[in-house]
C-alpha cells in the first residue's frame, strides 16, 4: 500500500546540495531584498534632501537561503512577482542584497532577458559579434564560435539580414545560442526558452544537460512546471519573495500547481458572488455548484464537492500484497475505497498516472474500459486490474477523481472528489534497467529462408 | 550586506584598481560606441559623416557671425583672420565638451536593459559618449591645424602641445561623463539642467571674447572654468600671439584628475542602485 506523500512544502525543509568536502557553486543565506516605492520621483528628491523617508517599502525577498552544488540542474518557479527574476538579478550581481549573503564561486552567464545588447537593426551577424561581447567574450572568441553559433541556432541562411526581421522565435534561438557559447560554469536561464519551438527546446535541453555534465551549474527559470520537470533534478518555488517549495521537481511542481488552483477558484468564486449579487437584484438566483473554500489546515492537493470521500488507495502486486515496487509486465491491482453520497447518474471515475518528469503516462477511465459508475451511496470500492502492467521503469504517481461527466467537459464545479497527485507507484522491470517509456509486449518470430 | 563572488567580480576592487580595469573593456567599449553611432544615423544617406558634418557647419556658423557680421577682432586693426582662428580653437574642444555632457546624462537610460538584465561592466557605457565625441574631435582637429597654417603661413613646433592637451582633455571628459552619467541616472532632471549649463556655458568660456577684456567679476568665474584653461592650451599650441600659460596648464591638470577620480567614485557608488532605479 501507498502511503499519500505528505510533501508539503514546510515538510520539505532546506535541501542541502553539497557533500561535506565540496563547496557549493552557489551558496544564498538568509537573503533579503527590499525595494523603494516612490509615487512621484520628487519624493525621491526630497527624501534626498530632507533625510526624512518618502516612499513605501516592498520586500520582494524575505530571508531565502538555499545552495546549489556544481553540476546541478535547478529550476525555479513561481508566479509572476513571486521574486524569481530579482533573485536571478541577486545571483548575477546586477543588484544587491538588502540582507545576507551570495558567495558565487563560478564564472556566470546570464540570459535574463532575451539577446541583451542585441539591436533590431544589426544584422544577426553584427549582433552575434555584439551579444558575445556583452557577455563578455573577446572578439577573437566570438569569432571562433561563430560558425557553432549559427549552426545551433539553425540561422545560415538569415545571418545577414537585419535582426528585426526575425521572428519571436528566431530571435530566441539566436540569444541562446550565443548565451550558451560562452562555455559558462554556472548558466543562468530565465524565460528565455518560452519563444523557441518544441524542436530547438528538446535542443537546447540536450545542450543544457552535456553542459552539466561538463560540471556547470544551470538555472532554469520557468512558469512552465512542465518543463521544470523535464529538465530539471531539483526545483525551487518562490512565493511572494519566499522560498515556498525546494526539492523534487515532482512534488514542488505539484504543490505549486495547487496554490495557482486555488487562486483560479477564489478568483471564479470572486466572479460568482458578483454575478449573484447582481442576480438578486432580479431575484434569480441560481444553484451555487462551485467549490467552497477550504478551511486552513485541510489538504491542498485533495478537493471537490465534499460529497464522496476517497477512503483508501491500495495497491497490490500478483501477490495480492502491496509491494515497494511492482514490475512490468506482472499484474497490478488497484483498489479505490470511497464513502459518501453521491447520487448522480452521470459520474465517471478516473485515475490518472503521471510520470515523475509530468509527463501523463495514461488515464484510466472506468467508463472506457465498459464499466458504468453507478450512483454512489454509503460505502464501497472500485477495483481495477492492470494486467500486464506496461508502463516502464521509473516513478509515477496516480490523481484518482470521481466526476460528473455532464458535457464531456469537466468543470472545477463538477468535480466530486480529486486527489492530485498523492500517491506514488514505482515501477521496476526485470531484466536490464533500461530507461524506457513503455514495456510493450512483443511476441518475436524468426524464419528462414 | 555582502557578496563575494570568487575571481568573477572586479567590482570588489579598490578603486584605483577598478579604474585601470576600464582599459581591459577597451574593445568592448569601441564596439558598443560604434553601435551607438550606427544606431543614431540607421538610414541616413551618408551614415557617419554626420559625426563631423554637424560641427564642422557649427563651427563655420559661429565664426561666420562672430568674425564677419560682428566685426569681431583680437585687437584693434587685427586681422579677421586671426579672430577666427581664435573663435574656432576654442569652439572644437566646447563642442565636443558639450557632446560629452549632454550624451552621457542618457547613456545609461538608453542601455536600461544591460544595466538590469544583464551582467556587463556599466562603467563603460558613460564612455561610448566620449568615443562619439573622439571621432568628431580628429575631423575637426585636420580642418583646424589646417585652418591654422593657412593664417599663420605654417605650423611652429608649438603644435605639439595638443598631444598633452588631448590626452588631459580626454580624462577631463571620461570623469564628467562618469558624473553626469550617474547623476543623469538617478535624477532625470540632470538632464535638463545639463542643457541649460551648457547654453550658458558657451558664454562663460573665452571662446568669442578674450578673457583678460571681461570685467572684474566674470574673470573669476572664467578663472574657476576648467573650460577656459583647456581652451587656452588650444590657442597656445595653434596662436603664436597666445602666451604660454603654465598656470593654465597646472589648473587643468588638477581638474581633470579631480574630475577622473572624483566621477568614478560617484559613478561607482551609484552603480549598485542602477539596476534597482532605472
Amino acid at each position: 500500500m501507498t502511503a499519500a506523500l505528505s510533501a508539503s512544502p514546510a515538510a520539505s525543509g532546506p535541501h542541502v546540495g553539497t557533500t561535506s568536502e565540496e563547496q557549493p557553486a552557489i551558496s544564498v543565506r538568509r537573503v533579503s531584498k527590499r525595494f523603494a516605492v516612490y509615487q512621484r520621483q520628487t519624493d525621491r528628491l526630497l527624501e534626498l534632501l530632507s533625510r526624512r523617508p518618502r516612499h513605501r517599502t516592498f520586500w520582494a525577498l524575505h530571508d531565502v537561503s538555499f545552495d546549489v552544488s556544481s553540476g546541478e540542474i535547478v529550476g525555479i518557479i513561481g508566479r509572476n512577482g513571486a521574486g524569481k527574476t530579482t533573485l536571478l538579478r541577486l545571483l548575477a550581481g546586477i543588484s544587491p542584497p538588502t540582507a545576507g549573503e551570495i558567495d558565487v564561486n563560478h564564472r556566470l552567464s546570464v540570459i535574463l532577458e532575451l539577446g541583451s545588447g542585441f539591436h533590431p537593426e544589426f544584422t544577426g551577424r553584427e549582433n552575434v559579434l555584439l551579444g558575445g561581447a556583452v557577455l563578455g567574450m573577446s572578439d577573437e572568441e566570438v569569432r571562433r564560435k561563430y560558425d557553432s553559433i549559427v549552426e545551433f541556432a539553425e540561422l545560415g541562411a538569415y545571418m545577414d539580414m537585419p535582426y528585426k526581421t526575425y521572428s519571436l522565435g528566431m530571435q530566441a534561438r539566436l540569444a541562446f545560442a550565443v548565451a550558451i557559447s560562452v562555455e559558462p560554469e554556472i548558466l543562468i536561464i530565465d524565460e528565455a526558452l518560452a519563444a523557441g519551438d518544441s524542436a530547438f527546446i528538446a535542443k537546447c535541453f540536450e545542450r543544457i544537460r552535456q553542459i552539466c555534465e561538463s560540471g556547470a551549474t544551470v538555472l532554469f527559470v520557468s512558469h512552465n512546471t512542465y518543463l521544470v520537470q523535464r529538465l530539471c533534478r531539483r526545483a525551487l518555488w518562490i512565493e511572494g519573495g519566499r522560498l515556498a517549495g525546494d526539492g523534487d521537481p515532482a512534488i514542488v511542481c505539484r504543490d505549486y500547481e495547487a496554490v495557482l488552483r486555488r487562486h483560479e477558484q477564489n478568483a471564479a468564486r470572486a466572479l460568482l458572488d458578483r454575478r449573484r449579487f447582481q442576480d438578486d437584484q432580479i431575484d434569480a438566483v441560481g444553484p451555487n455548484t462551485i467549490v467552497e473554500p477550504r478551511s486552513a489546515g485541510e489538504n491542498p492537493h485533495q478537493w471537490g464537492s465534499g460529497e464522496l470521500r476517497l477512503t483508501g488507495v491500495d495497491l497490490a502486486g500478483p501477490g495480492g500484497a502491496a509491494q515497494d515496487v511492482y514490475y512490468a509486465g506482472e499484474r497490478l491491482t488497484i483498489r479505490l475505497g470511497y464513502d459518501g453520497h453521491a447520487p448522480y447518474d452521470d459520474l465517471a471515475c478516473v485515475v490518472l498516472v503521471t510520470r515523475a518528469d509530468g509527463v501523463a503516462a495514461c488515464g484510466l477511465d472506468a467508463a472506457e474500459s465498459g464499466l458504468r459508475v453507478p450512483p454512489l451511496s454509503g460505502r464501497g470500492s472500485f477495483e481495477l486490474a492492470l494486467d500486464p502492467l506496461v508502463l516502464g521503469r521509473g516513478r509515477y504517481f496516480l490523481s484518482p477523481h470521481i466526476y460528473r461527466d455532464r458535457d464531456g467537459i469537466g468543470a472545477a464545479s463538477d468535480v466530486i472528489v480529486y486527489h492530485d497527485r498523492q500517491y506514488e507507484l514505482r515501477v521496476e522491470r526485470h531484466g536490464r534497467p533500461y530507461d524506457v517509456a513503455a514495456e510493450q509486449p512483443a511476441t518475436w518470430r524468426h524464419s528462414t529462408f | 550586506m555582502a557578496w563575494r563572488y570568487v575571481g568573477a567580480r572586479e567590482a570588489d576592487a579598490p578603486l584605483i584598481l577598478r579604474l585601470l580595469a576600464v582599459w581591459r573593456h577597451r574593445r568592448l567599449l569601441r564596439r558598443m560606441a560604434e553601435r551607438d553611432l550606427r544606431q543614431r544615423y540607421a538610414g541616413a544617406a551618408v551614415g557617419y559623416a554626420w559625426v563631423a558634418i554637424y560641427p564642422l557647419l557649427l563651427v563655420a556658423f559661429y565664426t561666420a557671425v562672430f568674425a564677419l557680421v560682428f566685426r569681431g577682432r583680437l585687437a584693434p586693426g587685427g586681422s579677421p583672420q586671426e579672430y577666427a582662428l581664435y573663435v574656432v580653437s576654442g569652439l572644437l574642444p566646447w563642442i565636443a565638451f558639450s557632446e560629452v555632457a549632454s550624451r552621457s546624462t542618457q547613456a545609461m537610460a538608453e542601455q536600461r536593459s544591460l544595466v538590469k538584465f544583464a551582467v556587463f561592466p556599466v562603467q563603460i557605457l558613460p564612455l561610448t559618449a566620449l568615443y562619439a565625441a573622439a571621432i568628431t574631435q580628429m575631423v575637426g582637429l585636420v580642418a583646424l591645424l589646417a585652418f591654422a597654417a593657412y593664417v599663420n603661413g605654417g605650423l611652429s613646433t608649438r603644435v605639439f602641445l595638443l598631444i598633452p592637451v588631448l590626452v588631459l582633455q580626454n580624462v577631463f571628459f571620461a570623469g564628467v561623463a562618469w558624473l553626469l552619467g550617474a547623476l543623469g541616472a538617478v535624477l532625470r532632471d540632470v538632464r535638463e539642467l545639463v542643457s541649460i549649463a551648457l547654453t550658458l556655458g558657451m558664454f562663460l568660456t573665452p571662446i568669442f571674447y578674450v578673457a583678460s577684456d571681461a570685467p572684474a567679476p566674470l574673470r573669476l568665474v572664467l578663472a574657476l572654468n576648467p573650460l577656459t584653461h583647456l581652451v587656452s592650451g588650444y590657442r597656445a599650441a595653434l596662436l603664436p600671439a597666445a602666451p604660454l600659460s603654465p598656470e593654465s596648464a597646472v589648473a587643468f591638470s588638477l581638474a581633470a584628475a579631480v574630475a577622473l577620480v572624483g566621477g568614478f567614485w560617484t559613478f561607482e557608488r551609484t552603480r549598485v542602485f542602477l539596476a534597482d532605479i532605472l
